[in-house]
């Protein structure tokens, strides 16, 4: 007796022990094989990883009921894992509705687990938070133009010292939810790449937030934003910060004191050309912007019809203008980081009108063709986009290329000579020629009166 | 004793041993929670799992919404902040159930930056845990690296302990716990002291690095007597020199190193936990493979 007394307790001694080993091995701690039941939905449908997400549903069964949520990572192999501290309870009829920090990963399932039961999971896509800085300065410094130095919008911005610019938040730059009010503070990077504090604010409906800066210096600075936390019920949403963004501060040139456009040629018709010179350099100027435009001189290269980058005191040689237009030149200092004035030296010029055909005249005149030759204007012919010849009954010949008689068969652009076939014998005509440089017709040139041969 | 009085108190002990060590370790379900895949599903096997050195100190999971100055979600010292330094373009922060250094906002390839503008992937982004630093135990980090662009150099990161206090970019006294590049399948470990520039170096190559999922563990164990450095679970290295040994409270560092202002391939590291274990309990598993000595002087 004493033995199997013995023998019964040290049965009963190890009897615990194959108790846990038996229900480490019948249960997983924290995870539930569970049928599906019930129903789930969550709100927001769109969150960060610790914001508050109310989730909301039914177990599937009436009666009150320890519930708590589970997650599933979707991997090989992976199963359902409850989440700590998220146990609560039904109402009598089943129903539950709480929140919960939203888990901050992607595409892992969620669901609310009691004994024996689940809710259908929720695919979980917590979005990343981000935060993006930009910097927006003043005038002649971006855009893609000449004077935008060498910019990278998020990394490296150019500003001028001792002019403002704007720092501009963005805490939705790849469209996540705008959390209105967050607080953001700017900060700047210290010798010691530690940060301090430029500025505080908070984001817009947009997500957006702006700070108004000046730098007195021309050293580099490196700023970044970052996004407070959020923390209001059970959120727990860490402070957030953007990737350094570089500002170079540099020095604005001075304005040029001297533009001068004259014609390209003198001595011959410019219906296109024009030469831009006498644009000095400054101590800061590497290069001269010349900027054009119709009418009044651009204000800024960038809104000019078109531009050019020259060494200072170059002279500059304009083409392919329009005849007969005047034109605004404005000439801008650019330093070497690109940077451009902000006034130009202007001035103001108009081309000269497209030339004519001169010597218009006849080479052979028959009873039913008339054949013409003249010379071409002291240009380019390259110039010429188009030539017409129109014929008028009579000796009055037509003022305009829209004027008289067309022929299907024109001259080519830069021909000297045409023949008319479709005259009647022993009558009058006319001619005009017209030449057209970039859009724009000369004055006729003309042959008053030729009078074909009888009929034989 | 009896044999019968021997089986009772070896089933007593039994229970009891279970009971605390229940109490003790954490849960299934919580390590499932924070290590991520289990590690015979991942092809990694987990040091502090392998050898039982939980329950850890701290444990940084991330899986919520973290900030890098958020205390360790678990551990039985639940302390500690990151302290990120970033002296060109990078950035730490939280990425998707990790701890990512980036090297700079979106791609930039090198043959798009003009030197003149210095814009692109350059400088080191650190962090550096402040508050948890012991001068022996065991410390695990499970991280990845991956490149997006072919040119450039390519970065170094790096998981070091260092003693508390050292500034960003000293690594005077360091143990290196694992250096690895996206470019490269190897893995360097190491340790310095600055007391004669003394450094002790070795590396494990075969193993694949510079893809999303090339995930590792990387973890170390600081004793009086020796360190050991482990891959995967697996001991890869220990030294008995006692002079690699700081001896003084050392924490975490995690690096994304760079080379100055030189343009640099644009690269992620995602770091997806970082823990600390004392050394009382668990395994001491040491490596037949011992390190080489030779010298390092870093000027800090």
């Amino acid at each position: 007796m004493k033995r199997s007394r013995f023998r019964a307790a040290s049965l009963l001694a190890w009897l615990p022990v194959a108790c846990l080993l038996g229900l480490a091995f019948v249960a997983t701690p924290g995870a539930s094989e569970a049928q599906t039941a019930g129903s789930l939905s969550i709100s927001p449908t769109h969150f960060y990883g610790g914001q508050a997400v109310t989730f909301s549903g039914s177990i599937g069964r009436s009666g009150k009921h320890k519930i708590w949520l589970e997650f599933n990572m979707n991997r090989a192999g992976d199963g359902w894992t409850k989440i700590e501290g998220s146990t609560r309870y039904t109402d009598a009829q089943g129903h539950f509705k709480f929140q919960f920090p939203a888990r901050g990963m992607l595409n892992i399932s969620i669901r609310v687990a009691s004994q024996g039961t689940a809710t259908p999971d929720i695919k979980f896509q917590a979005i990343d938070q981000a935060v993006s800085v930009a910097v927006q300065p003043g005038g002649n410094l971006y855009g893609g133009g000449p004077c935008s130095a060498g910019f990278r919008p998020f990394k490296a911005y150019d500003t001028v010292s001792t002019e403002g610019f704007q720092v501009k938040v963005d805490a939705t730059p790849d469209g996540e939810p705008p959390l209105k009010g967050r607080k953001v503070v700017l900060q700047k990077r210290t010798a010691t790449n530690g940060w301090t504090k430029v500025a505080a604010g908070s984001l817009d409906k947009n997500g957006e937030a702006s700070f108004p800066v000046t730098l007195s210096t021309t050293d580099e600075t490196v700023y970044r934003a970052v996004l407070g936390s959020v923390t209001g019920g059970v959120n727990k949403i860490g402070w957030f910060p953007s990737f350094p963004t570089y500002v170079d501060p540099h020095q604005r040139p001075g304005t040029p004191a001297v533009a001068l456009v004259t014609d390209h040629d003198p001595g011959a018709p410019n219906p296109t050309d024009l030469d831009v010179s006498g644009t000095p350099g400054g101590p800061l100027t590497d290069k001269v912007v010349v900027a054009w435009s119709p009418g009044a001189a651009p204000t800024d290269p960038l809104n000019a019809q078109d531009y050019a980058v020259a060494d200072p005191g170059a002279t500059v040689h304009v083409t392919d203008l329009v005849p007969a237009q005047s034109y605004g030149f404005a000439v801008f200092a650019r330093s070497a980081a690109g940077i451009c004035s902000t006034l130009a030296a202007t001035d103001a010029e108009q081309t000269d009108p497209t030339p004519p055909v001169s010597n218009v005249h006849t080479t052979d005149v028959q009873p039913t063709s008339v054949s013409l030759a003249w010379d071409l204007p002291n240009i380019d012919p390259n110039l010429i986009d188009e030539m017409k010849v129109r014929r008028a009954d009579g000796g009055s010949p037509p003022t305009s290329p829209a004027g008289g008689v067309q022929f299907d068969s024109p001259p080519f652009s830069g021909d000297t000579s045409f023949t008319d076939f479709t005259v009647a014998p022993s009558t009058t005509y006319s001619y005009s020629v017209f030449v057209k440089i970039n859009g724009v017709w000369s004055v006729a040139a003309s042959l008053a009166s030729v009078t074909t041969g009888a009929q034989p | 004793m009896s044999p019968l009085l021997g089986r009772v108190a070896r089933g007593s002990s039994m229970t009891v041993l279970l009971l605390v060590g229940a109490l003790l370790l954490p849960g299934s379900a919580e390590v499932a929670e924070h290590a991520g895949p289990p590690a015979a599903r991942a092809g990694q096997v987990v040091a502090s799992q392998k050898y039982g050195w939980q329950p850890s100190l701290f444990d940084f999971a991330w899986e919520y919404g973290e900030s890098l100055t958020d205390r360790p979600g678990r551990g039985t010292k639940r302390k500690g902040k990151w302290i990120d330094v970033s002296t060109g373009s990078g950035r730490a922060a939280r990425h998707n159930g990790g701890m990512m250094l980036e090297s700079s906002y979106g791609v930039v390839t090198k043959r798009d930056v003009s030197p003149d503008f210095k814009d692109g992937d350059r400088g080191t982004t650190s962090v550096t845990l402040k508050g948890n630093a012991q001068a022996y135990g065991r410390w695990e980090v499970r991280f990845t690296t991956w490149t997006q662009t072919a040119d450039g150099d390519p970065y170094d990161v790096r998981f070091e302990l260092v003693p508390e206090g050292t500034k960003p970019d000293c690594r005077a006294t360091s143990i290196k716990v694992a250096q690895v590049t996206a470019t490269e399948d190897r893995v360097d470990f190491g340790a310095y002291s600055p007391s004669g520039d003394k450094a002790w170096t070795g590396s494990k190559g075969g193993v694949p690095i510079g893809a999303r999922a090339n995930e590792h563990a990387f973890a170390v164990e600081v004793a009086k007597d020796h360190i050991t450095w482990f891959i995967d679970g697996q001991p890869v290295g220990t030294t008995k020199d006692k002079a690699a040994i700081p001896g003084v409270p050392l924490t975490i560092r995690l690096s994304l190193a760079g080379n100055g202002t030189n343009e640099m391939r644009h690269t992620y590291a995602l770091f997806d936990w970082m823990r600390g274990f004392p050394l009382d309990h668990g395994k001491h598993p040491v490596s037949k493979t011992s390190l080489s000595t030779g010298t390092q002087h870093f000027s800090c």
